[in-house]
């Protein structure tokens, strides 16, 4: 029986983009789309176990699902070029699922069809930043998750040893029987490039496009604000010595933060 | 109203980010619930400063943190109280509880937020790391679930009456359970978490040497800061990944931030924004920092970071 990995992709504005308003939305017009940083480690590990797992006799299929307006098609091309096998773009050109509930919703319910064995997540998009959707994935499936992983270790395709990434530099390890839902950190791996007969393929593999299923809303956003512009810098001149001393002092009297 | 807190300690302390949800509920009637056997002090801590039950989970198995054990521990205290409002912190805890609740009970949920009142209810939420933010409007229902960006709000306490601690045994099946702690690589430092730091020294490419980094760990040890990467130092090898500030790294919200050779590209800027005061210090006066700090020295690093700490010193031992 073949096995199934799943992968939760999301397309998202490249981090080095600007952000700005026109009127009350975020304007688009200059938005260039990327996979989520963090979905690329999932996207990476779920190829490398599929890699495994089939030079261990396994069949192993790896399948990309993502929700976004028709646009967001495009990283489930990219993720294709580097060795996912097909796609399921559940279209949401209206955005009307924007908040963790909705979301995770809609992607449960294409994950519960598929059946996975195995789903891997990036930690958190960092558009929405709600580090969210993919433990409340899991939940809706009633599988166990782990998130925020720098490290994992299969036995065969019956459980996997992981390192969570905690605050501190500290690492707690897990030992999880599969199916479970794991979402990567950075330092789990880093993608592969895309090769030349990897992207000729990635036109080929097939997109399923499904409707966005009924969902409710948790909150929507009522208006948007971008972050106040502080006052001009305060620059300290002198020899070092005088300018680390009047620093402190500015710090302490002026700022009041030490 | 009825408000469910997930509370948290370090090494036996209450959080300052657990102190900043009891005073975003006050004179709410609040219980919380706080797990592991050394957690005593933080529990009465929590009963003084107004929390009127206090659910201690003593059980030593609850130590380490279980996804399903805190989980259902939390939710059925939650079934119990019925509160119109779960907290939590956006830590390594809350980050991972609160969204798997709020699924749990099918409720609205917003991480991470940056400002709270909660009567009326006012909500904001940052995106793209901090490069906007947005009010939220929660749809109507029993229980919203939000979780709190640490040092985002003033600490506070509920009310001047004290609570009382509840020892609580939840039953939960540790050794059937498809989840099993193995161990945990190095005990909790006395550091402060990049992510709850008040002052946070950071360092980037320019310091060219992993050892270099000691320079500003030294300074850090001096004023209990935590110290922080740029994305160009961490990819160089210069830094851990758990120390790296941006977009693709933790996003901080100290009083005081404090780059050394940091050129600040917008993934950097968009991690630490939110920071009160900013200082740069950059041998290039061109660098795009300048314009988005409150002060800046164009200098050698590794000249003033040692400078800084003996004035740093000079002043704490005059406090």
């Amino acid at each position: 029986m073949a096995v199934k990995i799943g992968v939760l992709i999301k397309n998202v504005p490249d981090t080095n983009t600007k952000i700005q308003l026109k009127g009350d939305a975020i304007d688009e017009g200059d938005i260039k789309y990327v996979i989520n940083p963090y979905d690329e480690f999932a996207i990476e590990e779920a190829v490398k176990t599929k890699e495994a797992w089939t030079k261990a006799g396994q069949t192993v299929e790896v399948v990309g699902v993502c929700l976004g307006p028709t646009t967001a098609s495009k990283s489930l091309r990219d993720a294709f070029a580097v060795g996912v096998d097909r796609g399921v773009h559940i279209l949401d050109n209206e955005k009307k699922a924007i908040d963790p509930r909705s979301v995770s919703q809609a992607l449960a319910k294409v994950c519960q069809e598929e059946n996975f064995n195995l789903i891997f997540a990036g930690k958190q998009a960092v558009d929405t930043d709600s580090h969210s959707v993919a433990t409340m994935v899991a939940e809706r499936l009633k599988m166990p998750h782990m998130a925020v992983i720098s490290k994992c270790e299969f036995s065969g395709t019956e459980s996997v040893q992981v390192e969570r990434d905690i605050e501190g530099g500290i690492k707690e390890v897990y030992k999880i029987k599969l199916p479970a839902l794991l979402t990567a950190n950075k330092g789990l791996n880093k993608m592969r490039l895309a090769s030349l007969p990897g992207i000729r393929a990635a036109s080929k593999k097939e997109i399923k496009e499904v409707p966005l299923s009924d969902i409710k809303a948790g909150y929507k956003v009522s208006g948007w604000g971008l972050p106040p512009e502080r006052g001009k810098v305060k620059m300290i001149e002198g020899e070092p010595p005088a300018q680390a001393a009047e620093l402190v002092k500015r710090l302490h009297e002026e700022a009041k933060v030490v | 109203m009825k408000i469910f807190i997930l509370a948290e300690h370090k090494n036996g302390n209450l959080k300052k980010a657990t102190l900043e949800l009891l005073g975003a509920s006050k004179g709410a009637d609040v219980a919380a619930v706080i797990f592991g056997a050394g957690a005593k002090a933080a529990a009465d801590e929590l009963a003084k400063q107004g929390v009127q039950t206090v659910h201690w989970v003593k059980d030593a198995k609850f130590n380490e943190y279980h996804p399903e054990a805190y989980a259902k521990t939390a939710e059925d205290l939650i079934k119990a109280q019925k509160p119109a409002f779960v907290l939590g912190s956006a830590s390594s805890l809350g980050k991972d509880l609160i969204p798997k609740l709020a699924a749990r009970f099918d409720a609205p949920v917003a991480t991470d937020c940056i400002e709270l009142s909660l009567e009326p209810l006012k909500v904001r939420k940052p995106f793209f790391s901090g490069k906007a933010a947005a009010a939220i409007q929660f749809e109507s229902a029993e229980t919203i679930f939000i979780s709190v960006r640490p040092n985002s709000l003033p600490a506070g306490s509920v009310s001047g009456t004290p609570g009382k601690v509840n020892e609580l045994t939840p039953s939960f099946d540790f050794s059937g359970s498809p989840i099993q702690f193995v161990s945990r690589t190095q005990a909790s430092s006395d550091r402060p978490d990049l992510t709850e730091a008040s002052i946070i020294v950071s360092g980037g490419r320019s310091l060219k040497t992993k050892e270099n980094f000691k320079i500003l760990f030294d300074l850090a040890d001096s004023i209990g800061a935590a110290v922080g990467a740029s994305r160009a130092a961490v990819d160089e090898g210069l830094a851990g990944h758990d120390m790296q500030v941006g977009q693709t790294g933790k996003t901080v919200n100290p009083s005081l931030y404090v780059a050394f050779g940091i050129s600040g590209a917008i993934q950097h800027l968009a991690g630490m924004r939110t920071s009160k005061v900013i200082v740069a210090i950059n041998k290039d006066p061109n660098a795009p920092l300048f314009q988005k700090a409150d002060y800046g020295i164009v200098g050698d690093l590794f000249v003033l970071a040692p400078l800084l700490n003996q004035e740093f010193k000079k002043l704490l031992n005059k406090a």
